[in-house]
């Protein structure tokens, strides 16, 4: 560190440092002073908590603890939250993936022409506010909305199905949502999938499905991957469709938060639960990771 | 309401003058939506040269987690009065407002005044804009139908087993807002409504819990179009919205016919009230449009919009008769009316925590 | 499944394939005889890949029959066909190991475990590669990948293996020994090969018959020494072996043999065979055919411009008098260097008449 760096050094080291740069500015201190709220205590002022260190005495003294990590511990009404978030979450994700693995396939498969066609179509729904797409889902799923209205005209039913407000309509909502995440990785994948092995599949006696079984789905796995953690991770952690959408059966983790911060005005606890969320999506995240086939590469 | 929560207009606190005098000619006004009449700014900007930059909320939540933030860039909010306006009082958001410099305080109702006084004892930080209360709304030719006995001015319509039996199939539905429900509870049963008891909170968390499964669902806002078109029949609702939706069921000329009234019991009635965040960038503008709007004219062309009442008694001859004369809207003083005080934060946790269990529990 | 003695392998009659305007394949009838190695021999975009595909029922005809051992397989999907493939570029399952690549066609076949290891096993001894079974594709060198591409296909015991150039993606010494042992192979295993191959010296040198596709027609079968030595067309000459091709005049026609003048000779010479019809042809004279002449018995005249040394043989570079350029493929050291003044001639009767130009 005694010598000075050249200009190119300098350069290139602010290059290379720019998006660790970005990264510090905008992720890790945004986090790091969430991460220092949820060690204080709530109070009445600007801003509402206490400090995290206090001066007396002429010396300064560390003020922050834990308690609000064994409050979401130790409480059943957080953790029902945090399961019944990571319960919804994971059906959604399972469901987007059922839906958007076909899609994504059929677009691979389809001529180069119509390609890019299906993607805008996947994507098209971008060029809206989401919070404008989730509300028009409440016009869809209405008592009075198109599905209704139609069912009824048609005779199918007599009553007006309750769709609206359940956990259903989170379920559409967040795939929704997230398809395009979902699609846009696998598609990735396929696309660039070898043919080959899957006509060697063929050749060697396997049908179309088995073919696809193991050769396909196995080597587009880690598209699979991605498009999972692109769905589960934001779905864990969603506030605008359970709010919109859902009911009052249960609680999603993203609305507690609301709650604790907003209607309790518990800054330190809701970033504590911020924080804990954080905890509970990252693990997973890592297994995921470990578990990812790195030596399969298409 | 995704709104975050950033101060992105330190930038004119940065330039906020010092004295009142070089204020620049500009107005940060945050208020609810649907609250204003457009001509009234208009008004203002004439008279006075001020441009007004005008934002708006949905719930008290999010103006106070942005006031507490700090910073806001705002210069006026409207918090409605107990127990927001009060405690955000406490928490030192607020500045005095000068009285010298607000000529019409003289013509507010110091009735209203007195009710304000028990959130902000000098009248020092804040004064009334618009006023409601909490009422049932229901569908007057389904109730006539389903529940002829049942009564058109209790909480029972809302509470009493016997009457939700019957109505339970054509929807009825609450506000998503512990502070409005539970003391209703405590109304019906003849309790006080704004108790911070412990037992009184048990009684009260205990009756919803057990007619739970007789409501369609429990929101704040999705009961003003289902009422309208006659998706459910009885709901507990905003006055302002349930007047919303009546002149919604009319405009659509399908036959739904809405009933509206405060309950015998008690009802709740809420003060939106003027003040001026501590760290204004221009205070003095904040007083000058206080003052306009406390002009008779002025706050009467807001109510005829919006249709709340308005605490300034000379504005009565001004305000159109069909509001008038709604009881709904300018209540009997014969009526009881309460104001949920603010209470403390354990109470009002637990509160919330028995809210969701009470919303998690379905038929 | 041994078909019965007589039937070939596969009987194509009269199969096209096209892609929009594009004949691939176009009126193809052919027979593959059981037991042959047989090779169809193309430059790239020949058709004779989508050939191997209609074959392997990857592709289906537009028009005409594929028969297998007898039997109509036109429309038998790849899956049902008694037919394995190693693919160009091995097509080899990357996330499954070496065994189970080699497993994997039996397991589909449903047999038992036991039966499974044990044919995977015996398959990969056979083209030593036994001590690989639990290697990854990617973990191994293109020879191990292509072995393990071609125990992949054997093991299933077709009646009738194709390879998609098989010996391709191989550097040119392994290429040669691989030959080898896919001859042998096919020798010890007694399986009708197929193969497809641009590459006319892989062709020649392990087929036991051959066919030249070119715009998705064939154009000439018959066995390699066939084919070299009597070429039906210049195209079919330059492709297969290298050639001398020479413009001459027919003088006169006997029974047997033709008398033509090379443009530029000294005199005329005798080639067996019936000439095409008109006055003019192209002489077909293979470089081994030529003889260097010192001694003025020579047809054509020119001045050495390069000599290659490969060894056995002598690779001399001619240019003759009138400016074309000939290659003599003489036993042993040539005995001439660059700039010498030399004659070329040849024996009588060699040489194959050609349509003209």
């Amino acid at each position: 560190m005694s010598a000075r760096p050249s200009n190119a050094n300098a350069g290139s080291f602010f290059v290379a440092g720019l998006p660790y740069g970005w990264l510090l500015a905008f992720v890790a201190a945004p986090l790091f002073v969430i991460a220092a709220i949820s060690l204080t205590d709530p109070a009445e002022g600007v801003p509402p908590y206490t400090a995290l260190v206090s001066r007396g005495d002429g010396t300064w003294r560390w003020t922050g603890d834990l308690d609000n990590y064994w409050t979401l511990g130790g409480d059943w009404h957080y953790v029902a939250a945090y399961l019944g978030s990571l319960r919804v979450a994971f059906v959604a994700t399972l469901l987007t993936l059922l839906l958007g693995y076909p899609m994504a396939y059929a677009i691979a498969r389809a001529r180069r022409e119509w390609r890019v066609l299906l993607l805008t179509a996947v994507m098209l729904p971008f060029w809206t506010s989401f919070l404008i797409r989730v509300y028009a889902w409440i016009g869809i799923l209405n008592s009075n909305g198109f599905i209704n209205t139609a069912l009824l005209d048609l005779g199918l039913i007599e009553e007006p199905l309750a769709l609206l407000y359940t956990e259903f309509a989170v379920y559409i909502g967040i795939i929704y949502a997230y398809l395009p995440f979902m699609v846009m990785p696998i598609f990735a994948v396929l696309e660039r999938l070898d043919r080959a092995p899957v006509e060697a599949a063929m050749d060697l006696g396997a049908r179309p499905i088995t073919a696809f079984l193991t050769v396909t789905l196995p080597l587009s796995l880690h598209g699979v991957l991605a498009g999972c953690l692109l769905v589960f991770v934001p779905a864990v952690g969603e506030f605008v469709v359970p709010e919109l959408l859902g009911g009052s059966d249960f609680l999603m983790i993203g609305q507690l938060l609301w709650t604790e911060s907003f209607q309790n005005r518990d800054w330190p606890l809701a970033a504590a639960i911020a924080v804990a969320l954080l905890l509970v999506v990252a693990v997973p995240i890592l297994v995921l990771q470990k578990l990812s086939p790195r030596a399969t590469r298409a | 309401m995704i709104r975050p929560v950033v101060a992105v207009l330190s930038l004119l606190l940065a330039l906020a003058p010092a004295a009142w005098a070089q204020e620049e000619k500009v107005l940060n006004v945050y208020n609810w939506s649907d609250y204003i009449a457009e001509d009234v700014l208009k008004r203002f900007t004439e008279r006075t040269g001020i441009k007004v930059n005008y934002d708006v909320y949905d719930s008290n939540e999010i103006l106070e987690a942005k006031l507490s933030a700090g910073r806001s860039g705002y210069d006026l909010v409207f918090p409605t009065s107990s127990p927001f306006f009060g405690r955000q009082i406490k928490a030192g958001l607020y500045q005095k407002l000068d009285r010298g410099k607000i000529k019409n305080f003289a013509k507010v109702d110091r009735a209203v005044l007195d009710r304000l006084k028990t959130v902000d004892p000098e009248n020092a930080h804040g004064l009334p804009y618009m006023m409601a209360g909490t009422g049932i709304g229901y569908n007057v030719e389904r109730l006539k139908a389903l529940a002829p006995d049942a009564p058109r001015d209790s909480l029972a319509l809302l509470f009493d087993r016997k009457h939700l039996f019957r109505l339970k199939g054509c929807g009825v539905t609450l506000l998503d807002a512990p502070e409005e429900v539970l003391p209703a509870a405590l109304a019906y049963l003849g309790r006080n409504p704004i108790s911070s008891e412990a037992a009184d909170l048990d009684a009260a968390v205990d009756l919803v819990t057990k007619v739970r499964p007789n409501y369609r669902y429990i929101h704040s806002s999705a009961y003003i179009n289902d009422l309208a078109n006659g998706a459910t029949c009885v709901a507990m609702g905003y006055a302002g919205d349930l007047v919303q939706a009546r002149d919604r069921a009319r405009a659509a000329k399908r036959g739904v016919e809405l009933g509206i009234f405060l309950p015998k019991e008690g009802a709740a009635y809420n003060i939106d009230v003027m003040a001026i965040p501590k760290d204004a960038p221009h205070p003095g503008n904040a007083h000058l449009f206080i003052d306009f709007l406390l002009e008779p004219e002025n706050i009467a062309a807001i109510s005829n919009v919006v249709g709340y009442a308005n605490a300034v008694g000379e504005s009565a001859a001004l305000v159109k008769r069909e509001l008038r004369d709604d009881p709904v809207v300018y209540p009997p003083a014969s009526l009881k009316l309460y104001s949920v005080p603010e209470v403390g934060k354990d109470f009002e946790r637990q509160r919330n925590r028995a809210w969701s269990r009470i919303k998690a529990k379905r038929s | 499944m041994t078909p019965p003695a007589g039937v070939p392998a596969v009987a194509i009659a009269g199969v096209a394939k096209h892609y929009g305007d594009v004949r691939a394949v176009d009126d193809v009838s052919l027979e593959v005889p059981s037991g042959a190695f047989f090779s169809l021999l193309g430059a790239s975009g020949s058709g004779k890949s989508t050939l191997l595909r209609l074959i392997a029922g990857l592709e289906f005809p537009d028009h005409g029959r594929i028969l297998i051992a007898g039997q109509d397989v036109t429309r038998v999907p790849a899956y049902l066909r008694p037919v394995n493939t190693v693919f160009q570029s091995y097509a080899l399952f990357p996330h499954l190991s070496v065994f189970d690549n080699v497993a994997y066609g039996l397991r589909r076949e449903g047999l038992a475990r036991p039966e499974i290891e044990q044919r995977v096993s015996e398959t990969l001894r056979m083209v030593a590669m036994g001590d690989f079974a639990r290697r990854r594709p990617n973990e191994l060198s293109g020879g191990q990948q292509q072995r393990v591409a071609i125990c992949r296909a054997i093991v299933k015991r077709p009646l009738l293996l194709l390879l998609d150039e098989p010996l391709a993606a191989l550097d040119r010494r392994l290429r040669e020994h691989t030959r080898f042992e896919l001859k042998s192979l096919q020798d010890r295993l007694g399986i009708t090969f197929l193969m497809v191959t641009h590459d006319q010296e892989e062709a020649m040198s392990i087929s036991t018959k051959l066919a030249v596709m070119d715009h998705g027609r064939i154009v000439q079968q018959g066995s390699p020494q066939e084919v070299y030595a009597r070429p039906r067309n210049r195209a079919i000459a330059d492709f297969i072996g290298d050639a001398n091709l020479f413009q001459v005049d027919v003088e006169r026609r006997e029974d047997e043999r033709t008398w033509v003048r090379v443009a530029g000779g000294r005199r005329a010479v005798s080639v067996t065979g019936t000439p095409p019809q008109g006055d003019h042809a192209t002489l077909l004279l293979r470089p081994e055919e030529i003889r260097l002449a010192r001694d003025g018995s020579s047809v054509l005249d020119g001045q050495v411009t390069g000599v290659s040394f490969l060894g056995s043989a002598s690779v001399v570079m001619v240019r003759l008098d009138d400016g074309r350029m000939a290659e003599v493929r003489a036993q042993g050291p040539a005995g001439v260097t660059a700039g010498d003044r030399i004659g070329l001639t040849w024996a009588t009767d060699v040489g194959v008449l050609l349509e003209a130009e």
